[in-house]
């Protein structure tokens, strides 16, 4: 299991693994991860379009491990496609 | 044209020009702003922090009746709000002979267990399927692409039951339902789900919920797969996120993650162009693998182990019913060779009856250990909250398995065990089937304390085991 918790930017809807239904939580968020892969991104609405503006990575991880994550900004904001 | 066998030829070829096409079960995404059948959050409520999951086993008209009657009991469990216990199912996973109630249920509530009951688990159901079949105009249309084997049953579950109801008439009902068949080719399960179809480019909500039953009953030889066709590359809907992570994750870290998203992989990029689904018992004959990706998985949605962690679920109710076949076989006692007939219906019965052991096993082991074990590894890394959160669902979690491996009397035991698999059992068999459902939920070691956990109240009087075993004689009584 790892801990992952997402630093920045803080008070925004942090979104895993591209699944949008559900967001993990607003930032400074812990969250709770199998080993592995596992992006997080942190997502603004503009109208009815939603877009990334924040991303961040970790890549591979082994069992329990913890580490804080800050999303990078990603320029440009990259639409989410429905 | 005055012979009537030229008549009949002619009406034969034409017949058979009209139906050189192959029928096509689902439609495409058309467009990303639609309604859709997914999970909806129930809500606040007096239930708010219990997560009730129920699964069916496949078993044909067995495992139906098995599950109608853990639902009946359900439903006659009163809670404080004036609801019933079955009113709060929050996932409903099915296979198989379990997917018609599960279906149907989901459809209609518990008002429609009794049409249920009467329009098909007491019919016979194999009569008119065989009619159907075998009659000269039946044969001459089952001869052209356009219509199969599964239609028969299919148009049968339309015909007593679902009148062509889609997956649209489920959206903002409760439970949500999962309907699992199996794809042939890879052997693994086939969720129906839109989060299953976004990945084929196909649209869930439209789709008949006959096709889905049936395809989640589609015993192989005896009836022919569901075929879907792959709608990729799609324009509206992009593939999921994690299909990338899971890509880059080693096997090594998370073999199922890798495994099923190799599979996932597959769809999304249309190297499949169709796919054919056969009975979910192949991969999973008790419906428990989707709602054990639900409570596990990182990428999914909704994502109940991320509601453990904040503290929004806090206790579990799972019932799995399990109406298993294991009827004693002569083979066993005869040196002769076994045929081809006894060689395939072995080996396929024996498959599914397996699927339905070490799934059930692996299930209890998350449900009573792991969220211990998660709880321990939140405490060493220091999430103290998080591993409060997960000890209390672990002391919470109640897990009935409804499973005629319970019953302790081996010649009842063997009773039920030797019920046929088939879509037509005998009036006393499915009266027996009603009282042990009952009798095996409310009879369970955990039922008191689950009553205790929701605060519910029986309405009535539950049958014991010993009461169902006397409405079903042993096979040699």
């Amino acid at each position: 299991m790892i801990f992952v918790t997402v630093s920045e930017p803080v008070g925004r809807e942090v979104y895993a693994n591209g699944v949008y239904d559900q967001s993990r939580g607003q930032a400074a968020v812990t969250l709770l991860l199998d080993p592995g892969s596992h992006v997080f991104e942190a997502v603004i609405s503009v109208g009815a379009d939603r877009f990334v503006d924040f991303d961040g990575e970790v890549t591979d991880v082994g069992d329990l491990e913890k580490m804080v994550v800050a999303l990078q900004p990603v320029v440009p904001r990259r639409l989410i496609e429905p | 044209m005055r012979h009537p066998a030229s008549c009949v030829l002619l009406f034969l070829v034409l017949l058979g020009v009209a139906g050189c096409s192959y029928p096509i079960r689902n439609e495409a995404i058309v467009s990303a702003n639609r309604d859709q059948y997914k999970w909806t959050d129930p809500g606040p409520n007096s239930f708010g922090d219990t997560l009730v999951i129920v699964t069916a086993s496949g078993g044909g008209t067995r495992a139906a009746a098995l599950s109608m009657a853990v639902l009946k009991t359900m439903d006659a469990v009163r809670l404080a709000s004036g609801r019933s216990l079955a009113d709060e199912i929050d996932i409903l996973s099915s296979v198989s002979g379990g997917s018609v109630t599960a279906g149907y249920f989901a459809l209609t509530g518990a008002a429609g267990l009794p049409t249920l009951e009467k329009n098909f688990i007491r019919k016979d159901g194999m009569t008119p399927l065989l009619l159907r079949g075998l009659n000269p105009v039946g044969l001459a249309v089952l001869s052209t692409p356009s219509t199969e084997r599964i239609d028969l049953l299919i148009d049968y579950l339309d015909q007593q039951l679902f009148k062509d109801a889609t997956f649209k008439a489920l959206i903002g009902r409760r439970p949500y339902l999962i309907l699992n068949a199996a794809d042939m080719v890879e052997g693994v399960p086939f969720p129906f789900t839109q989060y299953t179809m976004d990945l084929l480019c196909s649209d869930l909500t439209p789709m008949k919920l006959s096709t889905a039953v049936a395809a989640s009953a589609a015993f192989p030889v005896a009836l022919s797969p569901v075929t879907l066709k792959n709608y990729q590359p799609c324009k509206i809907k992009s593939p999921p996120g994690w299909l990338k992570q899971a890509a880059r994750t080693s096997w090594y870290l998370d073999p199922p993650r890798v495994a099923l998203g190799r599979t996932a992989q597959a769809y999304a990029s249309g190297e499949k162009k169709y796919i054919h689904l056969l009975d979910g018992g192949i991969a999973d004959n008790l419906g428990v693998n989707e709602p054990f990706r639900l409570l596990t998985s990182d990428d999914v949605a909704p994502l109940f182990k991320d509601d453990i962690a904040k503290g929004r679920i806090r206790k579990i109710i799972f019932v799995m019913v399990n109406a298993r076949s294991a009827k004693p076989s002569e083979l066993d006692s005869q040196q002769a060779t076994p045929g081809v007939i006894d060689m395939l219906t072995a080996s396929i019965g024996a498959s599914i009856d397996r699927a339905s052991f070490s799934t059930a096993e692996r299930l209890r082991t998350l449900l009573l250990t792991d969220f211990r074990g998660i709880a321990n590894d939140a405490d060493t890394a220091g999430f103290k909250d998080i591993a409060a959160n997960f000890r209390t669902v672990a002391g919470n979690t109640k897990f009935l398995a409804v499973d005629f491996d319970a019953i302790a009397n081996p010649a009842c035991r063997e009773s039920f065990h030797s019920i046929a698999t088939s879509w037509s059992l005998s009036g006393q068999e499915i009266d027996a089937l009603n009282a042990m459902g009952e009798a095996l939920l409310a009879q369970h070691h955990d039922f008191p304390a689950m009553l205790q956990m929701v605060g519910g109240r029986p309405e009535r009087t539950f049958r014991t085991i010993e009461e169902a075993c006397a409405l079903l004689p042993s096979p040699g009584g």
